[in-house]
């Protein structure tokens, strides 16, 4: 029997096909009048009535015929309108799917005719570079126009390389001009379709918009080429870290890094050694514990305070203490790592100083020895010389009292040569160090003309004095500028004839004071200018008029000037006496006003009070 | 009449051809002169004696110890912390003169450089303010 489908398709012949249904009906009808007429002629005899019945049935007969017919060919000709419908669905449908297909695939399509370089291109083609269906694009000329120049060539190349039958299909990158100006990249696939001749006659393919993928491969290249470069420049810094780490592992200074809070975070191999300590030990381990125990509390506040402020903090003052109670004093550098402003860590730099002190030590020792046995002679010799000179032991008469006079004077100037030694071989030995205090220079070469009051007055020497009314104080070490200022303004005195004069001039100039000691005196000859700062030089002119000097003042003077930061020099003959017979010295000295000076080590020592009660 | 009483002075010096000169100024000065060559001898004698006036201290001393520990002790006596002393002594090395004075002794000397009379004109200076400061005081 029929399916639902094929009894659909029945009824739809039967009532709903306009051609059988007309047919049908039309033969219905033409039986129905043939009847009718045969019955108007035959229906009053009997006669009649058999030749109705006869062609009722034969009318029935064809019905039936009719019927059966369709029924038998119902299926073939539901089949073949099927197969047709199913065909034209089927066509309809694939050229749906197609048109979807190329569609999503953002594939445009074209056909171009060779011979006479016509050509098509599909909506979805002139869509991808911005032109609607109305737009007429029917050239192959108007395709290689479009055609970006650089890529020109290229697309010539693939064609012809197909053409020569060298590659299976043809395909294409390149760029192509859109309606607006821009350009979009294309990728084209096509197959060609040849004549007898093996000629290409007509070829036809499919572009794709590949501009988003070109974006992409772009990015990506640039992207590829960063990488490479990031990677390079790890890799070199892996290298240059690699470099750093091996030299602060095989330094001989122990190198530490710490956090903020002071725990240690890292420490090298010299580190270990130093401390006593395993690296398993002291990492985790708070800094100044090591330190704590034996260094002045002082010094362990100042590094805190130092680098709360973020600078750097440098001592060698610092005494830790080994894993076997042992101690060991350093010259640590503590600096803060900042990054954006913020300290991230400390890093400490230590060196074991230990036996240099202990050198320093020996040496401050044996200074001060020699120092004391060489003076102990030489204040028993004054005092008694004193004492006899005083009458203490009876009065004494001229020659007796002159001669006591030598043997003091002598005495005194034996002194003076020790001292002055002293401080030498402190310069030479390198421990001679700087105690810097904020002071007034004035009120010092006040108090250093004080002194040589008695001098002054012996000698007749007039003094003159320039200062500033305002001045600032100057970070220097007291004892020893004075020393400076004994040695110039002694020296001025001692050289210059009686009644002469001797000024003293100070400045502020920048970021310095400028001082002067000048004099109307013997003046220091041109040709021995030269030596006047080396170890017992004296002048010959001044040897003639004295014989008592050390020779040592001048150079300690330097030494202590250039210690202090500052600088010595001097001119003779002054300005203005170059055609006197006492031509006169001027020294000049500049002093910084912030000293930068070193803080621990030993001083010279000048002969006179502390804290001069008398003052 | 005020009776002015005499002072007296405790000599630490281990040079004998020295001590001897000063020992002599000092009694020419009017001074009751005790004199000792090492740390304990000295704390000793001022034990003996209850206090002296003024102490005259050298740095080097016979034994081990030396001028500082002197003055370490000394400063470390209830009664006898406020004596003043004076450090006389050749010896250099401005580490010594520090220490010294942060200890609080009242003056130092570098001894070839001074005269005797002028160390003992010092001293007397020294003593004559402070007793002005202990007659005023009395008041």
């Amino acid at each position: 029997m029929m399916n639902d489908k094929q009894k659909e398709k029945y009824v739809f012949l039967l009532v709903k096909h306009p051609l059988y249904g007309r047919v049908l009906s039309w033969s219905v009808l033409i039986i129905f009048i043939i009847f009718l007429i045969i019955s108007i002629y035959a229906v009053h005899d009997a006669f009649g009535v058999m030749i109705t019945i006869l062609f009722t049935g034969i009318a029935l007969f064809i019905i039936t015929v009719v019927f059966l017919l369709l029924y038998a060919f119902i299926e073939k000709l539901t089949k073949k309108t099927q197969n047709a419908e199913d065909i034209i669905d089927l066509l309809k449908e694939s050229k749906e799917r197609y048109a979807l297909a190329v569609s999503g695939a953002s594939e445009g399509l074209w056909d171009f005719n060779l011979k006479t370089d016509k050509a098509y291109f599909s909506e979805f083609w002139k869509s991808l570079l911005g032109y609607t269906d109305e737009d007429i694009i029917d050239t192959v000329d108007f395709w290689r126009d479009n055609i970006h120049k650089d890529d020109k060539e290229g697309v010539q190349q693939s064609f012809k390389n197909y053409i020569e039958k060298q590659t299976p299909y043809y395909s294409a990158e390149y760029r192509i001009k859109t309606k607006s100006g821009t350009y979009k990249w294309f990728f084209d696939k096509g197959r060609a379709i040849w004549d007898e001749n093996n000629k290409a006659v007509r070829i036809a393919g499919s572009s794709r918009d590949i501009s988003n993928i070109k974006k992409v491969e772009e990015v990506l290249k640039s992207k590829t080429e960063e990488l490479e470069n990031a990677r390079q420049k790890i890799e070199n810094e892996v290298n240059n870290t690699r470099k750093f780490k091996q030299a602060v592992e095989s330094s001989s200074d122990a190198i530490s890094i710490m956090t903020p809070a002071g725990s240690i975070i890292y420490a090298n191999p010299a580190w270990e050694k130093l401390s006593g300590y395993s690296y398993e030990n002291v990492r985790g381990g708070q800094f100044a514990d090591w330190y704590e125990k034996d260094t002045d509390p002082d010094i362990i506040k100042d590094m805190w305070a130092t680098l709360k402020l973020g600078k750097p903090f440098t001592s060698d003052d610092l005494i830790g203490r080994r894993k076997d109670g042992t101690t060991y004093q350093v010259e640590i550098s503590l600096f803060p790592i900042l990054r954006n402003g913020k300290r991230i860590f400390y890093t400490a730099i230590q060196q074991d100083i230990t036996k240099r002190k202990e050198i320093d030590k020996a040496k401050t020792e044996f200074v001060s020895l020699a120092s004391h046995q060489l003076r102990t002679p030489l204040s028993a010799v004054r005092w008694y010389a004193e004492m006899l000179l005083s009458g203490d032991a009876g009065n004494l008469d001229d020659k007796q009292n002159k001669y006591l006079s030598e043997i003091y004077s002598a005495n005194k100037r034996m002194i003076e040569l020790v001292g002055s030694l002293l401080n030498v071989s402190r310069i030479d030995l390198g421990t001679f160090g700087i105690n810097p205090k904020e002071t007034d220079l004035r009120k010092l070469f006040d108090s250093t003309l004080s002194e040589l009051e008695p001098l002054i007055k012996e000698r007749g020497i007039t003094i003159k004095k320039e200062y500033p009314e305002k001045m600032p104080n100057v970070f220097i070490d007291p004892l020893l500028i004075r020393n400076v200022f004994q040695n110039l303004i002694g020296n001025s005195i001692k050289y210059t004839p009686e009644g002469g004069e001797v000024e003293i001039n100070l400045k502020e100039e920048d970021t310095f004071i400028r001082f002067s000691v000048s004099d109307t005196g013997y003046g220091i000859p041109e040709y021995q200018q030269d030596k006047i700062f080396t170890k017992l030089f004296r002048a010959d002119n001044v040897r003639e008029h004295d014989t008592s000097g050390t020779g040592l003042g001048l150079y300690i003077v330097k030494a202590i000037m250039e210690k202090s930061g500052g600088k010595i020099w001097f001119e003779s003959p002054v300005k203005g006496r170059e055609n006197e017979e006492n031509k006169g010295t001027i020294f000049y000295g500049i002093i910084p006003i912030k000293a930068g000076v070193q803080k621990s080590g030993l001083e010279l020592v000048g002969a006179q009070h502390i804290n001069n009660m008398k003052e | 009449m005020k009776e002015v009483k005499q002072k007296s002075i405790l000599i630490m010096e281990d040079d004998q051809s020295l001590l001897d000169a000063i020992e002599h100024q000092f009694t020419m000065s009017g001074f009751n002169v005790f004199a000792a060559k090492d740390v304990e001898e000295g704390l000793s004698k001022i034990e003996a004696v209850g206090t002296v006036d003024i102490i005259w201290l050298d740095h080097y001393l016979l034994g081990k110890k030396n001028g500082l520990d002197f003055v370490i002790r000394m400063k470390n006596h209830e009664e006898w912390k406020n004596i003043p002393i004076f450090v006389v002594s050749n010896s250099s090395g401005s580490q010594n003169i520090q220490s010294y004075m942060r200890l609080g002794v009242t003056q130092y000397y570098t001894k070839a450089d001074y005269d005797l009379g002028q160390i003992i004109s010092d001293i007397n200076y020294t003593l004559e303010n402070e007793v002005g400061e202990e007659n005023n005081k009395d008041k």
